[in-house]
């Protein structure tokens, strides 16, 4: 049986502008709906009309308000391949949670209406700030209820300008495509519609597996680098446990450990509990070290063909939740692979008008293993704090 | 001590006039040397508390699917009622009652 | 008609060998549901990966007494093979609920007790997001309230492999490794790592289990399915969700939501 390549998909935009209609039609219109779902999202409509939000609206409570809370997955099997969309919350407050579902996608279907006096708000472009600090290499934009404005593609166009415009202030460097739809009658979903013949581009469906599949140049390091997560008691000995972020471990690599500079080398390696020889980028792992070298959880091991690398002073794209509130320094930490280091000052290099995203610099309170976000993803991104709130997200750069 | 082990017809009418740990010990011990091999659980159509519990039943079957023993479904001790299934260890549900929509 | 397809295997086990081993850094004391479905068994499994060979946490199952004779046989023959810390939580079947609430309350109820007892800050839980829409909304490290409810609206963030830690003002966590694992790659991953089976999930005179609740909740499907792939080819080709021939599911769906909030499920 033949695996079908997943793609992570996020629809980001602002409330009421049909994020969940579009993707529930969509769902409708591929028949990627069971006909339980279909069912049980009737059957749960406390009278009025079914919106094909409600394929994806699962609480009652979104579904009298006309709010999804959370972020919610659906899958889409098309042309042998798997496109796990996620739609998150457009609303302002929930932004949190629009986080959690966005972190993971490579691209994003941005929804935004057409209609008079909605359109290109600063509220839509906060969601845009999001895909772009995510470095999502593809964006479709999907400019919804065309039908409200009478399929003008006058109207469109503008709406185009206004969104390239953004993109270039905000030095995007990845592929956008614009197509006019109207969610609830499915125009231009999968089909292109006879209701814009001067739209000669690609319908949704199709312009989102192009999307998934740009690829960026990938500028990513092979040198051997181990996160280290933890460490278990196995009969008499202390085992590390780890994941090799990048390279590949081998039984006798020798290894540098950052913070604190020890050298030791590895033992014994196990993966999935029993004995290798090797392990590859991606594995959980577990070793013993010798020299009795014990790294603490958040401790990365270097190969040695691999420079040890650990910062102070982080240069980084911030994105900020709160635009009302700069993040205190008194207050600020960062949390990177679950682990919490303080932070003792940020500042803004670059900030731009209208828009959460900076360019700024934080320094740490003690030297911390991290790298550029794109040569070791899993190691250039955390998640910034004020107290104990999610204040922002950065990626290291 | 009486180690002598009862017989699985003596054990059940035991169960059915008196479904205690004790009882349903006894039961689990013939079990083995017995030929059943299969059951089926009735129950009443909502199992709404213990009155109901005590009004579902389970019928035993041997290996040539014939019919041979009807017992409790709950273990009582003192006050307490649950369920007793966990002394059948070893049988398998009789399919070859299923319909279409299936029944437990 | 559509195809369900497989999910990288590799990727899915890492994600949730990380979340078991965070966990563990996490949470003091550690308990993992068992209801020796699949689900449940496959979690395990990726603890003994995750954990030398070993699940270094105990295992709860919450018993009502009324589940099947083959899953408590299946139940002990695995805790010997494996060397599993079992803890078996009685749970009564309580007067004035029905069908779904039956299952799921009084559940709740021996859930609570365990917890408490016992001081358990982190749950381990088999749920996976295709299973029912409401589902799909969980995250891998999902906070209770001392009340055991749910705060669906305002759920910690999960960014970056970055999960909710300990807190005071929560009685547990629930922690939830495969998540993002179809019901098919369940199965994939069962017959990879030829994994021992509960027999109620094959078929045998025409008729078999697709999901495990208890002898009085759960209905069996027909089927020809008697191996894994049987199954597998029978689910690469159907649209009828997973706990289809449940009870309790056919009931409201707001229903199933008051429980989630409530606690057990």
């Amino acid at each position: 049986m033949r695996t079908s390549k997943k793609y992570r998909v996020t629809l980001i935009g602002e409330k009421d502008n049909g994020k969940s209609t579009l993707l529930g039609k969509l769902l409708l219109l591929t028949g990627a709906a069971s006909k339980e779902r279909i069912d049980d999202a009737k059957g749960n409509m406390f009278g009025g009309r079914f919106e094909p939000a409600f394929l994806l609206d699962n609480f009652s409570e979104e579904r009298q308000n006309g709010l999804t809370l959370d972020s919610t997955k659906a899958s889409i099997f098309y042309k042998d391949r798997s496109l796990e969309f996620t739609d998150v919350p457009g609303h302002e407050e929930l932004i949190k949670n629009m986080l959690s579902g966005a972190s993971e996608s490579k691209a994003a279907v941005f929804v935004v209406s057409a209609n008079k006096g909605e359109g290109f708000t600063s509220q839509a472009k906060r969601h845009l700030d999001v895909a772009v600090l995510l470095e999502m290499k593809s964006i479709v934009v999907a400019v919804n209820k065309i039908d409200a404005v009478g399929y003008s593609q006058d109207r469109f166009n503008s709406i185009r300008k206004d969104i390239l415009n953004y993109l270039s202030r905000l030095d995007f460097e990845g592929k956008v495509t614009f197509i006019p739809v109207s969610a609830y009658d499915g125009d231009n979903l999968v089909e292109r519609s006879k209701r814009t013949p001067w739209y000669h581009g690609m319908a949704v469906l199709d312009a989102v597996v192009r999307a998934a599949e740009t690829e960026k140049p990938q500028r990513r390091s092979n040198r051997l680098r181990i996160l280290v997560q933890g460490e278990v008691q196995n009969e008499k000995h202390t085992l590390f446990l780890g994941r090799v972020c990048s390279g590949r471990a081998s039984q006798g690599s020798r290894l540098s450990v950052e913070p604190g500079h020890d050298d030791t080398k590895i033992a014994a390696l196990f993966v999935d509990g029993s004995k290798a020889e090797h392990a590859n980028s991606g594995k959980n792992i577990s070793l013993s070290l010798g020299r009795g070298v014990r790294p603490k959880k958040g401790s990365v091991l270097y190969g040695d063909r691999c420079k040890p690398h650990t910062l102070l002073v982080v240069k980084a794209k911030l994105f900020i939740i709160d635009n009302t509130g700069m993040v205190r320094p008194d207050n600020a930490s960062i949390k990177i692979n679950n682990t919490t280091v303080g932070v003792n000052d940020i500042s803004i290099v670059k900030s731009r008008v209208d828009c959460n995203i900076a360019d700024a610099q934080l320094t740490l309170d003690k030297e911390y293993p991290m790298e550029r976000f794109e040569t070791v993803p899993e190691l250039g991104r955390f998640l910034l704090y004020s107290g104990r709130s999610l204040a922002g997200i950065g990626v290291v750069q | 001590m009486n180690t002598r082990r009862i017989s699985l017809p003596d054990s059940v009418n035991r169960l059915t006039s008196r479904p205690d740990k004790k009882n349903w010990s006894s039961f689990r011990k013939a079990l083995p040397g017995s030929d059943i091999a299969y059951y089926h659980v009735v129950y009443p159509s909502r199992v709404n508390g213990i009155d109901d519990l005590e009004s579902a039943y389970i019928i035993l079957y041997d290996s040539k699917y014939d019919r041979r023993f009807r017992i409790p479904v709950y273990v009582k001790d003192g006050v307490r009622i649950n369920g007793a299934l966990s002394y059948l260890k070893g049988l398998s549900i009789n399919r070859r009652l299923m319909k279409h929509g299936g029944i437990t | 008609m559509i195809t369900v397809p497989l999910q990288d295997l590799g990727e899915l086990e890492e994600r949730s060998i990380s979340v078991l081993r965070e966990a563990k850094m996490q949470f003091k004391r550690i308990v993992a549901l068992w209801s020796m479905g699949k689900d449940s068994t496959a979690v395990l499994s990726l603890a003994r990966k995750a954990f030398m060979k070993k699940v270094p946490f105990p295992v709860m199952h919450i018993d009502n007494g009324i589940d099947f004779p083959e899953s408590y046989s299946f139940r002990d023959s695995l805790m010997e093979k494996w060397g599993l810390e079992l803890i078996v939580a009685e749970s009564k079947i309580k007067k004035e609920l029905s069908g779904f609430s039956c299952c799921g309350a009084n559940k709740t109820d021996a859930l609570k007790k365990v917890l408490n007892e016992y001081g358990f800050d982190a749950v381990i839980v088999s749920i996976r997001r295709d299973e029912h829409g409401i589902r799909a909304k969980e995250r891998f490290f999902s906070p209770r309230d001392k009340y055991f409810k749910w705060n669906y609206k305002n759920q910690p963030e999960e960014l970056w492999g970055n999960y909710t830690s300990p807190s005071e003002d929560k009685s547990h966590v629930r922690v939830h490794p495969i998540l993002e694992w179809n019901e098919i790659d369940v199965w994939n991953y069962t017959k990879k790592e030829k994994l021992p089976i509960n027999p109620l999930y094959l078929a045998k005179d025409g008729f078999r289990y697709r999901s495990l609740g208890c002898t009085h909740c759960t209905v069996a499907m027909p089927s020809n399915a008697r191996t894994i792939d049987g199954i597998m080819a029978e689910l690469k080709s159907t649209k009828s969700e997973e706990r289809g021939g449940r009870q309790q599911d056919k009931e409201k769906a707001y229903a199933m939501e008051k429980l989630r909030a409530l606690g057990y499920m």
